[in-house]
């Protein structure tokens, strides 16, 4: 987990030193450097720091730093708290320190009994891991990509995925038994739907799911797609806890 | 180590974020950029708005018409500007109720909330009237009695609205793009008849009266230019693609009704005749340079422009009565939403059947369907004038709330306040000394009743009381340090 703002006028600045002649603004490529000391600022101030606040810690005209705030704000890098007043730091901003390949070695035994899954199933088929709160693609199926892996990002609770791992908590919660698989359908949509399964370890943990993106129609009866499937994960099981 | 680094490593706890945003179970962050736009731009109708908007200015404007339009594009980028300052900070549903609610107070906001409400279904109905009016002439030669056509258009405006966000969105698109794209083409083609505008052929008296009057009724032409806001949560990049649909429509739509006015001076001169006499300038163009069938498709693609304006007022109005049914301030039903379509079906029910109710009664005992127009205009202009008066007020007040005020913003805001405020009391006090007195009696006796079982319903629950100015919340999975 190591990265810096190497470049040295911005560690200048960011120990108080005045701004250049002719400061830049948000259309420059100066922006990303300002974007990045916004973060730094509201992770030095703690929840609830200002744009002004902002604006005055780093010499960076209001304007610029309303834009600034606003576009970090649309990717969830910063949040605006509940009363609208101030920012703090969005669960996104992990994602910036995070090491950068992250995913868990996958055995040759494993990639294998993928691949005669995704012959037999004629659909796009990924293996996810679950790390903390994060959904990490660890195998994505090469011939039929993820239609928006962004979102496994942005949005989990959205996804197949992140469907899957909050009703598998709820039920251990609750003690029932755990969803055999969750749904991502949406209705009417031209774009596929996705099945979640899970696969879980010997504690009955949720360690992984597997993924399956089809056309809205075959995901409409699932069981078809699940008997093939399950075979394939309890397989999976084996290989990967 | 970085403050950011420590941050990540060990994030700072932030006590008391919620664990659900007040307006789950809308499809977040789903509709593009494209979409968003298409929403303001259907509800504004531009190109439905070529075929009464210059005409209606004409009439009281006389030679201050091009003027006019070119004040009520300025006046309609004053209100943007002012919408701006809150669509860049909050994703909202309920538009200018949760804006005025948030900055002024929940009984600034019932004001709004109630006037917009008023905006958005007085002009679906005079846009679903429109379409029925202009589909009047091929139904009859279908054979579709003149009773049952305004039934038969009100179904698509209840159907598409409950398909989810993205998909009436590109409906929208979709026909108002399609209405757009033959008006201009049109335009061009009739341009290319009668050559360049003969400026110094033209009367350019300019009154006072005229020219005020003028820009208010050219404000017609735009209003719904907001409703992108109503999509706030469902947008994707919200602080950024809402508050370019706000802008980008009133440009566009600004354009184009320069250029409809040019043209159509440009051309009823080369006629002979005034613009201001014309009943069907549009219509009337197209029999005097077009060929005999151009009239029919005319008609479809004017009425395709207003039943996309239709439904996207329904979206709108929709969302705003899902946010009061969330607040409590309406009935709880009112903020249920649909698990599957992820868009408040109960609301959008609700939306629709006010819409649709009025016309299809008034043609069922047989009114006059044109004076009816007119007379929902009227109450959805002054619906809409009063939001965005008190929209403008808002603005400042909320910059300073939150900490972030603007020089610029505070004083175009402040213009806006001004002058809509103004143009509101000239266009209701113009309307009761003209034809129309009970038409602005019924708005402000509507305004008021609205007003009153809504201050009465903040009286008696503490809980809507203290909910109102709801909107998509960050929760606790969204930040660092959030407990979950």
């Amino acid at each position: 987990m190591s990265f810096s703002f190497g470049h040295p006028d911005v560690v200048a600045r960011l120990n108080g030193a005045p701004a250049p002649e002719g400061s830049i603004n948000a259309r420059q490529p100066g922006a990303i450097l300002h974007a990045l000391q916004i973060l730094e600022c509201v992770a030095r101030r703690g929840p609830g720091t200002t744009a002004s606040e902002i604006s005055t810690d780093l010499r960076v005209s209001r304007a610029t730093t309303y834009r600034l705030v606003r576009l970090l704000a649309d990717d969830e890098y910063l949040v605006r708290m509940p009363d609208l007043r101030g920012f703090t730091l969005g669960r996104r901003v992990a994602e910036l320190a995070a090491p950068a390949a992250p995913a868990p070695h996958l055995s040759r035994a494993a990639r294998i009994a993928l691949a005669v899954l995704r012959d037999r199933v004629r659909a796009g088929v990924h293996l996810v891991h679950y790390s903390g709160t994060r959904i990490i693609v660890t195998d994505e199926d090469t011939d039929i990509p993820l239609t928006d892996p962004h979102r496994l990002l942005t949005d989990p609770g959205s996804t197949a995925a992140g469907r899957l791992a909050a009703a598998w908590e709820e039920a251990q919660r609750e003690g029932r038994r755990p969803p055999t698989h969750a749904q991502q359908v949406r209705h009417g949509s031209p774009k596929r739907g996705c099945l979640a399964l899970p696969v879980p370890d010997d504690a009955g943990h949720l360690v992984a799911a597997l993924l399956v993106e089809a056309p809205p129609a075959r995901l409409a009866d699932p069981e078809e797609l699940m008997s093939i499937l399950l075979s394939g994960v309890s397989e999976l099981t084996l290989l990967l806890t | 180590m970085t403050a950011l680094q420590r941050a990540i490593a060990h994030p700072v706890s932030v006590p008391g974020m919620r664990s659900t945003s007040p307006v789950a179970g809308l499809d977040r962050r789903s509709v593009g950029a494209w979409d968003v736009l298409g929403q303001s731009v259907a509800a504004a109708a531009p190109a439905a708005a070529t075929t009464t908007v210059p005409v209606l200015v004409a009439t009281s404007a006389g030679g201050a018409t091009l003027p006019a339009v070119v004040a009520a594009t300025l006046l309609a980028l004053l209100v943007s500007v002012a919408v701006n300052v809150f669509t860049r900070r909050m994703a909202a549903t309920g538009s200018l109720y949760t804006f005025v609610s948030r900055a002024l107070g929940a009984r600034a906001g019932v004001v709004a909330g109630v006037a917009i409400l008023l905006g958005y279904s007085f002009i679906a109905m005079f846009a679903l009237t429109g379409a029925a009016s202009y589909l009047g002439p091929l139904a009859e030669e279908l054979g579709i009695a003149g009773v049952v056509l305004l039934p038969v258009l009100a179904l698509p405006v209840l159907v598409v609205p409950l398909w989810g966000a993205r998909r009436t969105a590109r409906v929208a698109v979709v026909m108002e793009g399609a209405s757009l794209l033959l008006i201009v083409v049109l335009g061009v083609a009739l341009l290319m008849r009668t050559g360049p505008p003969d400026w110094g052929g033209m009367t350019h008296t300019v009154t006072a009266p005229g020219m005020v009057v003028g820009t208010v009724l050219a404000l017609t032409g735009f209003v719904g230019f907001e409703s992108a806001s109503t999509l706030g949560v469902e947008a994707r990049r919200t602080f950024t693609t809402v508050p370019r649909a706000v802008t980008w429509t009133v440009v566009v739509s600004g354009v184009i009704y320069v250029g409809a006015v040019t043209l159509q001076l440009t051309a009823f001169q080369a006629l002979g005749r005034d613009l201001g006499s014309s009943t069907s300038p549009v219509n009337e163009l197209s029999a005097a340079f077009g060929p005999p069938w151009l009239a029919g498709v005319l008609d479809v693609a004017i009425a395709l422009s207003f039943l996309a304006c239709a439904i996207a007022s329904a979206v709108a109005m929709a969302r705003i009565l899902f946010a009061m049914g969330r607040e409590l301030v309406l009935p709880e039903w009112f903020g249920h939403v649909n698990r599957v379509r992820q868009v408040p079906t109960v609301a959008t029910r609700v939306a629709v059947a006010l819409i649709a109710g009025p016309p299809v009664l008034a043609a069922a005992v047989g009114l006059d369907l044109q004076a009816l127009m007119g007379v929902f205009i009227v109450l959805a202009a002054a619906g809409f004038l009063t939001a965005y008066a008190l929209v403008c007020f808002a603005a400042p007040a909320f910059a300073r709330q939150i900490g972030e005020p603007h020089p610029w913003t505070t004083v175009l805001s402040w213009s806006g306040a001004v002058l809509i405020s103004a143009s509101l009391v000239t266009f209701l006090v113009l309307q009761v000394m003209t034809a129309h007195a009970a038409t602005a009696w019924a708005f402000v006796v509507l305004l008021a009743a609205g007003t009153g079982l809504g201050w009465l319903r903040l009286a008696r629950s503490p809980v809507a009381r203290d909910r109102v100015g709801m909107y998509d919340e960050p929760t606790s999975q969204d930040i660092l340090g959030g407990d979950s």
